[in-house]
């Protein structure tokens, strides 16, 4: 791609990550949650594949780390539920002390189940683009 | 009882999902049938948000709030969040076969498909 | 082709006439005859200390079912890595 889109995404790039992770860490305080911050994690690295050549993102990752990140991002999920079972009554009962309302660590094992799925969904969505642009892009050449 | 400008709200996300099905059935290129299988997800999702309205209310979060509000139903909210994620996913393996499809038999209309299926089978 | 456009059209133009009045009819838009949401919304911020009441449903009231999505958003990528995958 041309220089103006290569400048642009470098500027933009940072920018999506914070916003992507600030959505996600304040999803018990303001509109959000795991799901919307998950995706706008995932599109800043989608901004990087369209705007710098399919050829040199994709030699710098690789398939099998994308996949472990998100296979563990899921199994977090289960394993904070299952340790509700020990310290607790039931299957993801929320089992972390409270606060005042209105901090990060205030309800209790809402804000980790949180990240736990805004890793899955996020690597989930650049795993999916990755896989696509690969057989789109083969015959044509585009760089 | 049938009060179509009271409940407009309604009827408009109704003929949301008849025109997405109206496009899924006469359509010929298996990217409009998709793009047909969305709209039909987001008439639903309108649907079922619009129906926890309550009054004059406003959003369920308890952020600097005055103290004597109406809100409004927050567990169709927490449904349509499942529902939009659902779609995305029949969506991403929707296209996936749709790529498959193309760099097969070369074309992307249906009624061109199977001209020479048989010898690959 | 132009016998079976008019047939689909005219079965759907049906469909969408039965539908509008059956939405018609409903409860008005404003008005909801149920109060399916009393308990949760007086006790939310109490039981679980977020104060975002849509956050505390999915993740506490109702963890289960996001379980059951994060399984279909899962499944979903792996059916795409399946289909798509090229092995040299």
């Amino acid at each position: 791609m041309g220089t103006i889109v290569k400048t642009s995404t470098r500027a933009f790039f940072p920018l999506l990550l914070v916003y992507g992770l600030y959505v996600i860490a304040n999803g018990h305080l303001t509109p959000g949650g795991g799901f919307q911050g998950g995706v706008l994690f995932g599109s800043a690295f989608i901004l990087l594949l369209i705007g710098f050549g399919y050829n040199k993102v994709s030699a710098m990752v690789s398939d099998l780390k994308l996949s472990l990140i998100q296979s563990a991002g899921a199994l977090t999920f289960v394993l904070i539920g299952l340790a509700g079972m020990l310290f607790a009554n039931g299957f993801l009962q929320n089992w972390l002390a409270h606060e005042l309302p209105g901090h990060f660590l205030s309800a209790g094992t809402m804000p980790f189940l949180d990240l736990a799925v805004g890793v899955n969904v996020g690597a989930g969505v650049f795993i999916i683009a990755l896989m696509m642009l690969a057989i789109l892009w083969e015959e044509d050449g585009v760089d | 009882m049938i009060d179509f400008i009271a409940n407009i709200n309604f009827v408009l996300c109704m003929a949301v999902i008849a025109l997405g099905l109206i496009g899924m059935l006469t359509k010929r290129n298996i990217i409009k049938i998709i793009i047909g299988l969305g709209v039909i997800d987001t008439g639903i999702n309108m649907f079922i948000v619009s129906l926890g309205y309550k009054g004059a209310g406003t959003a369920p979060i308890m952020t600097g709030l005055l103290g004597n509000e109406v809100l409004v139903d927050p567990i169709p909210q927490a449904l349509t969040l499942t529902s939009i994620v659902i779609g995305a996913s029949v969506t991403a393996l929707a296209l996936s076969i749709a790529i498959k499809i193309y760099k097969e038999c070369k074309t992307l209309r249906t009624d061109e498909i199977g001209k020479d299926a048989g010898a690959t089978g | 082709m132009k016998k079976r456009t008019v047939i689909a059209l005219g079965s759907l133009a049906f469909i969408f006439l039965v539908l509008a009045v059956t939405v018609a009819s409903l409860p008005s838009y404003g008005q909801p005859v149920m109060d399916s949401a009393g308990y949760i919304l007086d006790n939310a911020v109490k039981q679980t200390g977020a104060e975002n009441i849509v956050c505390s449903i999915v993740l506490d009231y109702r963890g289960y079912d996001t379980l059951g999505e994060a399984t279909v958003w899962f499944a979903a990528v792996m059916g795409v890595v399946a289909v798509l995958k090229v092995n040299k």
